[in-house]
């Protein structure tokens, strides 16, 4: 069964077999999960937002249409249930979701780097710091090991735009890497 | 060019670059260890990154799933099957009234509710005289059915959204 592609679990679900969506719920839950931790900022957030994106994906699972990767339908799915739970958690949409021409500011990362080991701990705990749409296109470029493209789909803006993000994030990473001096550890 | 720029340093580490970008970019950093530090630490974030690690869901997250989803599917089956006996019924009343009113002759039509009015005068009503005069016809006694019919439809509908409503307030309390 576990050897089964998404497109034929969705085909099983749809005839009745309610019970594998489970394998579908195995199969993405802890990647969605490190997202919307990321992006959410709150692990709690992100078990509900997590939980909700489920049940939306199931109650619309005969709407997908198989021209476009599974994942990237089911990621679109976790991004605009994490905005709905911004929003309802009356935080600051607007400063939160910046729009892709603002610059974002990684420079409250003193506690970050007082409590990081080295470079890597460092860099990896900023990652967390980042505006919620950098930190996804990060990790579906990263973990997820999205395109470009893929990852423009499931934003829903351009491939330019998502490039942007990408670039925009790796290079305040850099910059607060340098600011401490970590390059003499990497060099 | 004697200095790496950010859309550079991308494209480097992504594998974008031509080969004589690539050699013009080793020419730099020879020269100039400032970019020698600024594409180190720029590959350094790059390798990083690959090595977020994936947190673990919740435990029992996949059931938690599992059993909402269930509840959902139930509940659908069971306000499906509540629906279809109402809407039978209403459909059974309707069709009822339709062939009563076409098989029973116009005059036995009227006595009958004629004997059903002072069966009703005598017993609730007797104040009301006037207003049972509108039941005369058996026309009125149709449309005043339908008119039952689809209050009760209506009524249906609004305890179904109040339901729905409590459902969601339910799942916001969680």
């Amino acid at each position: 069964m576990k050897n089964l592609t998404d497109q034929q679990i969705i085909e099983s679900i749809l005839k009745g077999n309610n019970a594998d969506f489970a394998l579908l719920v195995d199969r993405y839950k802890d990647r969605a999960f490190s997202l919307l931790k990321r992006m959410l900022k709150n692990e709690m957030d992100a078990e509900e937002a997590l939980q909700d994106a489920f049940l939306k994906m199931f109650n619309s699972l005969k709407d997908f249409r198989a021209e476009s990767k599974f994942s990237t339908w089911f990621y679109k799915i976790v991004f605009n249930t994490a905005l709905t739970i911004i929003s309802k958690k009356k935080r600051q949409v607007e400063n939160q979701m910046l729009s892709i021409d603002d610059e974002f500011d990684l420079s409250d990362d003193q506690e970050v780097y007082s409590n990081s080991k080295d470079g890597k701990q460092f860099i990896l705990k900023m990652v967390d710091k980042l505006p919620p749409r950098n930190a996804l296109v990060v990790i579906l470029f990263y973990i997820d090991n999205f395109s470009l493209d893929e990852i423009s789909k499931v934003l829903d803006i351009s491939i330019v735009n998502t490039k942007v993000l990408l670039h925009r994030s790796r290079n305040a990473l850099r910059e607060i890497l340098i600011k401490h001096n970590y390059h003499e550890e990497i060099l | 060019m004697n200095k790496l720029n950010d859309d550079l340093l991308n494209d480097f580490v992504d594998n974008n670059l031509s080969a004589s970008k690539v050699s013009e970019i080793n020419k730099i950093i020879q020269e100039d260890e400032n970019e020698l530090i600024k594409l180190r630490s720029h590959k350094f974030v790059h390798q990083t990154l690959k090595e977020i690690p994936v947190d673990d869901a919740p435990h029992n997250f996949t059931q938690k799933v599992m059993s909402k989803i269930s509840e959902t599917v139930s509940a659908s089956y069971e306000t499906g099957y509540f629906f279809k006996f109402v809407i039978g019924m209403f459909v059974l009343i309707i069709t009822g009234l339709l062939i009563y009113s076409i098989k029973v002759p116009a005059e036995t039509n009227e006595k009958l509710s004629f004997q059903f009015r002072n069966e009703i005068m005598n017993k609730f009503i007797n104040s009301l005289p006037s207003l049972l005069g509108y039941f005369n016809s058996s026309s009125v006694l149709i449309i005043g059915s339908a008119l039952i019919i689809v209050l009760f439809v209506a009524s249906f509908y609004m305890m179904e959204s109040h339901i729905n409503f409590k459902k969601k307030l339910e799942h916001f309390s969680k």
